[in-house]
């Protein structure tokens, strides 16, 4: 188990969003938060990072208990956060931006190998061509797959990914769902959240549905492949 | 301070809103307290300091209205003018050189001058000042004001420079030997003058003046044009630190660039956070509290005025962030509650804050003995030391004898009025008076009186008239919050 | 006359570079802070004061090495801004930012008051340092030689170094990044709080720097961080606040317009950067090379 999250309440100021929310993650596996907008996934992910602390519960990554560190620490620990909006650095250039990600890695990085700006390239390789074109000056599609490499530059063991698909055209979401398909091959450990169902499916072996800041579902995506019920109620597929 | 004039607001005849302000409880506030104050040369009049005392008053009104009218735009628009003195300035000097150059110049179109010219000044400054947020705001009065100030420094052939305007002609009734003349003079018109920002600050004006405060995207959205009402608040504000102005070059008979100095500025932010920013009056408390620490204590050491006042605003934005009057009125009540559980939350939280104010009070008083008499920590050397005068004891020995009585006199005042017990009440006010004397002991006697004066305050607003409404309402208080809700939507 | 009127011409522009050097020193520190933190350190005024008189102290000290303070002297200052960085700033961050101005603010009164009491309220005097006393002659012009070799040169280095930091160096990328989203930058690894202080502690020395490399040129008295600061609001309202290019930019303006307006008119020559200022506040109110922000500051 790499990722264990137990029973976390999480508020913004007065307002509380997570009402008690256990996942688990394994080594290697790809696990998606679906439901949709606003019921506590991006909060979830924010919560593991440290970006906000919960009041109540405990994050636990690789037997350590990590609840409320500040998020650089559990950066270096080996957990990779790509946030939603593609939040790249628009006035540094391409290069900038993966290198400004690189961090030596972790414990040895599980194996998977020192990530460089070609291996980035290489999984991304509409990236190759821009290195030195700014940020803000990419498309939709461009940002996001350097938001994921940015954050791959830091080599990571764990990668959380904020609505990868969210506002880019569907030839580019595919693109997008390859490329994380690739990373999940390369043993790359993913937790997703998504709204957008078929895209996490797709790519999860297991999922969790999140319903006003409390897991509704969990189980392997055949299983909600199988039940209809929760399907129509929450995912509306 | 809820607002009770809501109902005249929407009345659109001019008939209504007469009405409405003659059943204005603030408006009778206000007239008693102008009666009452007018005559308070005459009851002092005999008293061995009484010109000290009326000048001090004199002062201590402008600077209230200075003060309140800076609030317009600190506490209601959210708008921090680091410049403000720079219409104080431009007030003095529009009222000075009228009366100094123009032989037939009328005293009180002068004086009506004073707060057109700081009006007009703060429609340039402030058309440019409002273009960006909070941040480049701050920035751009302080360096508008500081040009204000350089150019009443500067050009010597129109303001006369760093010599000042001086030997102002004004009326002889103004110039009678007790003071009292103007005292009453700038009593009225700063009365008048806070009632009226008092009415705009409740109009729907300062009502969507709050709501751009709390939510500037969201007023905008909802139709408001910001940016003219920032302008408008701007311009108000200039108008009445004008006229503030004019009254202190009168008061002088002179006026020099130090009216628009950037420390005028300071010790004007600081009152209004001191007394309170999110609360009409605050700032009055602030001015007095303000002038009253200046009169007692840098008469004596003017070269630490500005680390007070610094000292003073890290304490504040530390541990008081409401201010003096937001202190006195934050109060636990949740409509919930029955009566018991009402009473029992009042009486703990009075308990409570009363803890913090006699502290404040302790520290307030220590803070004086030091100033006062900085090398007698022990037992004074100046001083044979007797038993019976306080003031031979030193400062450490005095304050702990001072802790000591009075913790022992609180707790059983306290406890008494968690029991309910009438007489503790009453006691409890009389109480305030030790401080009083303490205070005359340390020739401090404004501070003493300032402070019995929060003291009854407190106490009043906080005991027996939050009791009464206890007692006889279920929370109907309309807070600023909500107003400023409904002024949004 | 011809001859004349370019020699004029020649010598104002090089004064104008002069005070524009001085000026970009101190504001560079302000502009990079406020850029990082999102702060407008109104005390970074009181930086270049101190800066000032600690190369007072300094040379009182040991009479006649000016050089070592101009190093010991802006040091001295990050001692005194990373203390107040870590007492009084870290616990607002998250504040409003009216907060965060007041309280800087608060510490200028303080750090004001704290000179007079140390130094007291009197006019002081640091003695230029040996051999740049004189004149030298430029082009058939005189100009005093320690603003030739030692102001000039320091603030070109200074922009040199800072372009070069930012730009060249991983730190200073991230630095820029964090400038653009200080969480994000949080997020990838890198100790915000850490990095925070640092820039601060570069603001700081460079405001003490200014200071020091100024303190021979004029007088030293209580009140000069207000005065300065008043000008270095005047460079980044024009220049744009948070950007270093706009920073230098604005000092040029500003120091030339000051240079030739007291040809013009002597005694108000400080009006006309008002007036440019306006200028530029109806036409681009982000200033000349300031970003566009969307609420926030």
């Amino acid at each position: 188990m790499i990722l264990e999250v137990n029973d976390i309440y999480t508020s913004y100021g007065l307002s509380q969003i997570l009402f008690g929310i256990s996942i688990n993650v394994d080594q290697g596996e790809c696990v998606a938060l679906l439901g949709r907008n606003g019921v506590g996934k991006t909060t979830t992910l924010r919560s593991i990072m440290g970006l906000t602390a919960p009041k109540q519960g405990t994050v636990v990554y690789k037997g350590e208990d990590i609840t409320g560190r500040p998020a650089f620490k559990v950066a270096k620990l080996g957990v990779g956060f790509v946030p939603e909006e593609r939040r790249i650095f628009p006035d540094l250039s391409v290069r900038e931006n993966l290198e400004t990600g690189r961090k030596s890695a972790a414990n040895g990085s599980a194996g998977n190998g020192e990530w460089t700006i070609e291996r980035v390239n290489d999984i991304f390789p509409i990236l190759a061509g821009l290195g030195d074109r700014k940020g803000g000056y990419l498309s939709g599609g461009e940002q996001q797959m350097l938001t994921v490499g940015r954050t791959l530059m830091g080599n990571p063991d764990l990668l959380l990914l904020d609505e990868p698909s969210e506002g880019l055209a569907p030839l580019v979401v595919r693109d997008l769902s390859e490329q994380i398909s690739r990373l999940k091959a390369e043993g790359m450990t993913i937790l997703l959240c998504e709204q957008n169902a078929k895209f996490a499916t797709n790519l999860s072996d297991r999922a969790y549905i999140i319903e006003k800041g409390q897991v509704r579902f969990s189980g392997t995506i055949d299983e909600l492949q199988d039940n209809a019920e929760i399907r129509d109620q929450y995912l509306g597929l | 301070m809820a607002t009770s004039q809501d109902s005249s607001q929407d009345g659109a005849g001019a008939m209504s809103q007469t009405q409405g302000a003659l059943r204005d409880p603030v408006l009778w506030g206000f007239l008693v307290a102008l009666v009452l104050l007018f005559w308070t040369p005459e009851l002092i009049i005999y008293m061995e300091w009484a010109d000290f005392w009326i000048i001090f008053l004199t002062e201590a009104f402008i600077w209230s209205l200075f003060a309140v009218a800076f609030n317009l735009l600190m506490g209601y628009g959210g708008l921090i003018s680091f410049g403000q003195a720079a219409y104080l300035g431009i007030g003095g000097y529009t009222a000075g050189l009228l009366l100094k150059y123009l032989v037939w110049m009328n005293f009180y179109v002068a004086l009506v001058a004073a707060p057109v010219g700081g009006a007009i000044a703060a429609l340039v400054i402030g058309y440019f000042c409002i273009r960006r947020t909070h941040i480049y705001f701050a920035i751009l009065t302080l360096a508008f004001g500081h040009i204000v100030y350089l150019i009443a420094f500067k050009w010597y052939d129109f303001t006369g420079g760093d010599n000042g305007l001086i030997g102002i002609p004004v009326p002889e009734w103004i110039k009678d030997p007790t003071f009292a003349n103007y005292y009453k003079f700038v009593l009225v018109i700063c009365l008048v003058s806070i009632y009226l920002l008092w009415r705009i600050v409740n109009s729907p004006f300062g009502k969507t003046l709050t709501a751009i405060r709390e939510n500037e995207v969201r007023a905008d959205f909802v139709g408001i044009d910001v940016q003219r009402h920032k302008l408008y608040a701007f311009m108000i504000a200039g108008a009445f630190s004008g006229l503030a102005g004019a009254l202190i070059m009168i008061n002088e008979r002179s006026v020099y660039p130090d009216l628009a100095h950037w420390t005028q500025s300071t010790q004007v932010l600081l009152m209004s956070l001191l007394g309170g920013v999110y609360t009409f009056f605050g700032p009055v408390v602030g001015a007095f509290l303000l002038l009253t620490m200046d009169a007692d204590i840098t008469q004596n050491y003017p070269e630490i005025w500005q680390l007070f006042l610094g000292g003073t605003l890290v304490l504040i934005l530390f541990a008081l962030p409401g201010g003096i009057v937001g202190f006195i009125q934050e109060r636990d009540e949740n409509a919930a509650d029955d009566m018991a559980v009402r009473m029992a939350k009042l009486m703990a939280q009075f308990s409570r804050k009363s803890w913090y104010f006699f502290l404040g009070a302790v520290g307030f008083t220590l803070f004086f003995s030091i100033l006062q008499a900085p090398d007698s920590w022990w037992i004074s050397e100046d001083w044979d030391f007797e038993l019976l005068s306080l003031i031979t004891w030193g400062m450490l020995p005095r304050s702990i004898l001072q802790l000591v009585v009075g913790v022992a006199i609180m707790w059983w005042l306290l406890r008494g009025i968690r029991s309910y017990q009438p007489l503790h009440r009453w006691l409890l006010l009389a109480f305030s008076v030790l401080s009083l004397f303490l205070h005359v002991y340390l020739e401090t006697p404004l501070s003493g009186l300032l402070l019995v004066f929060l003291w009854v305050v407190y106490s009043f607003y906080c005991l027996f008239e939050a009791d009464t409404r206890q007692a006889f309402s279920q929370g109907v208080e309309v807070t600023a919050k909500d107003v400023a809700g409904e002024a949004a939507e | 006359m011809a001859d004349f009127f370019t020699n004029v011409l020649f010598v104002q522009l090089i004064n104008g570079l002069f005070i524009a050097a001085g000026i970009y020193l101190v504001a560079s520190g302000l502009s990079l802070v406020f850029g990082v933190l999102g702060i407008l350190n109104f005390a970074h005024g009181s930086f270049y004061m101190y800066g000032a008189f600690f190369v007072f102290t300094y040379v009182g000290f040991t009479v006649g090495d000016f050089w070592p303070a101009l190093i010991i002297a802006p040091l001295a200052v990050v001692v005194l801004g990373v203390v107040m960085e870590v007492v009084f700033l870290r616990p607002i961050y998250k504040s409003d930012p009216l907060y965060q101005l007041l309280l800087t603010y608060a510490l200028v009164l303080i750090f004001g008051d704290l000179v007079k009491i140390i130094y007291g309220a009197e006019n002081l005097s640091v003695s230029r340092p040996e051999g740049f006393e004189s004149t030298v002659t430029v082009l058939g012009s005189q100009f005093p030689s320690y603003q030739m070799f030692v102001l000039l040169p320091a603030g070109f280095l200074t922009v040199l170094g800072l372009y070069l930091f930012l730009n060249r160096t991983n730190i200073g990328r991230t630095v820029r990044a964090a400038t653009q989203d200080r969480e994000m930058i949080g997020a990838l690894g890198v100790n915000v709080r850490l990095l925070y202080t640092g820039v601060f502690a570069v603001g700081a020395f460079l405001g003490g720097l200014g200071g020091a490399v100024l303190a021979p040129m004029g007088a030293l008295y209580p009140g000069m961080d207000f005065d300065v600061i008043i000008e270095v609001f005047l460079v980044v309202v024009l220049g744009g606040l948070g950007s270093m290019a706009g920073t230098a930019l604005g000092a040029i303006i500003y120091g030339e317009l000051k240079s030739f307006g007291i040809l013009w008119v002597p005694e108000l020559e400080s009006v006309f950067i008002y007036v440019l200022m306006a200028v530029v506040l109806v036409a681009r109110p982000q200033g000349l090379l300031g970003k566009k922000v969307e609420g926030g500051h």
